[in-house]
């Protein structure tokens, strides 16, 4: 889709054209409920996240000029509330335990029962992770790479050179990996050492 | 201090430098075994399930709210009153204020100017108007007497006793009656004269000189009458 398509496609929902409406939903609405649920990771509150940013989106046509990729400006829009939801869900109890549901919703079909288990708990770790980085770092990590958004869309959408959008995304890759591992070990450390205190026991 | 070259060559997209470079930097061969490791993560994620009633929620969206552009002239018909905005557009325009601060602003404004109280007057307006009001209109009698009126009968006496010679007490006396004097003749064309040029000027002086004229052309009237019975006498 072209610019040109993009602003027209606008204009016509500004008109008020229902099937222009539709044709936006069909196109952003699935990508923005992804994002939205990548930074909530529970459905019932990105659906409701999803609602808010069309919402915003729909009140704010008129501001859309064409002069980037539409789904940059709907990220661009959505930034705040995804943003706001984010830092909400940081300061809830809960903020570092991920549901087994919350990942069953990410994970391809698969017959093995033992793979399905391993990945979700990989799965659960890497949201967790995530949720541990400065959020800068897991915002770009989140529309990069669980999101597929180009380089130049994600640095449009959040007003960033390539270069910081791509060095940021490296330090958030590495940065999950380290702590995945770290609490990974860390949960070793505990494993060994409540082997120990029952072996001690047992002794 | 930590090497960084691995994400210098990554940002830079120099896939070969940066293999290279892992091979020769455990720091960086670390690191950058740990972005790939995320990444086969993230990866091997499909995107959540995109529920169809989430798709109808969001199709419904033009019918919840409005954009700002056409909140305008709602907000201009709900300040009209609550007859002139229908039910649902009072609902799509509240939906809307309820998160856009620019139009909620706008609003704000606009409703306020329903409680501003009215300006209290000076208390000395109401003397100063008091004496600046306009003069009562003038009576109808007090028209038939203005100097405009006075110059009108001044003239019509005077064309009646110098142009025509007619002596008003040959209507009593028609035997008896005297022509138009030179000097009574000269003394009403002064007062004429002096009454045209104040009422020309604009003077003040009008309403005293045609009153003047008035005067003279009716004195002019009760001369002809002496004079007609000194002629009457002299026969």
């Amino acid at each position: 889709m072209s610019a040109t398509d993009d602003k027209d496609l606008v204009a016509r929902c500004r008109e008020g054209n229902d099937d222009a409406w539709r044709e936006l939903v069909d196109r952003f609405g699935p990508r923005v409920y992804a994002i939205a649920y990548h930074f909530t990771m529970k459905r019932e509150d990105a659906e409701e996240l999803s609602q808010e940013i069309f919402l915003k989106v729909f009140e704010n046509l008129h501001r859309y000029d064409g002069g980037f990729p539409l789904v940059a400006w709907i990220l661009s829009v959505s930034r705040n509330l995804c943003i706001d939801r984010y830092r909400r869900r940081k300061r809830e109890k809960s903020f570092r335990f991920v549901t087994d549901d919350a990942v069953t919703a990410l994970l391809k079909s698969e017959d093995d029962p033992a793979s399905v288990a391993l990945k979700k708990e990989r799965t659960k770790l890497l949201f967790s992770a995530l949720a541990e980085i400065p959020e800068d770092l897991a915002e770009i990590l989140v529309l990069r790479d669980l999101n597929g958004l180009a380089y130049e869309e994600i640095g449009k959408a959040l007003d960033l050179p390539d270069g910081t959008v791509k060095s940021r995304l490296f330090r958030a890759r590495a940065e999950v990996a380290r702590k995945i591992r770290e609490r990974h070990e860390s949960r070793g450390a505990t494993a060994f050492a409540q082997i120990a205190i029952a072996a001690a026991g047992i002794v | 201090m930590s090497c960084r070259e691995i994400e210098r060559l990554f940002v830079a997209g120099a896939e070969a430098q940066a293999e290279a470079h892992r091979k020769t930097c455990s720091e960086c061969a670390r690191t950058g075994a740990d972005a790939d490791e995320t990444r086969a993560m993230t990866s091997a994620l499909a995107p959540p399930p995109f529920s169809p009633a989430l798709r109808r929620a969001l199709l419904d969206i033009p019918r919840m709210t409005v954009t700002c552009e056409a909140a305008e002239p709602l907000l201009a018909a709900a300040l009209e009153g609550a007859d002139e905005i229908s039910a649902d557009d009072r609902r799509r325009l509240d939906s809307h204020l309820s998160r856009c601060g620019a139009c909620t602003a706008a609003a704000n404004v606009l409703m306020s100017m329903r409680d501003l109280a009215l300006p209290q007057p000076p208390p000395w307006l109401a003397t100063r108007l008091t004496a600046a009001r306009p003069a009562k209109p003038a009576s109808r009698w007090r028209g038939l007497l203005s100097g405009r009126a006075v110059v009108a009968y001044a003239y019509a006496a005077a064309i009646l006793v110098m142009v025509l010679g007619w002596n008003p007490t040959s209507v009593v006396n028609p035997k008896n009656f005297a022509s138009l004097g030179v000097s009574t003749r000269k003394a009403v064309t002064v007062a004429q004269i002096l009454t045209l040029v104040a009422y020309t000027a604009g003077s003040t002086l009008v309403r005293p000189l045609a009153w003047a004229t008035a005067a003279i052309a009716v004195y002019a009237t009760w001369d002809y009458g002496r004079a007609a019975a000194r002629i009457a006498a002299q026969r």
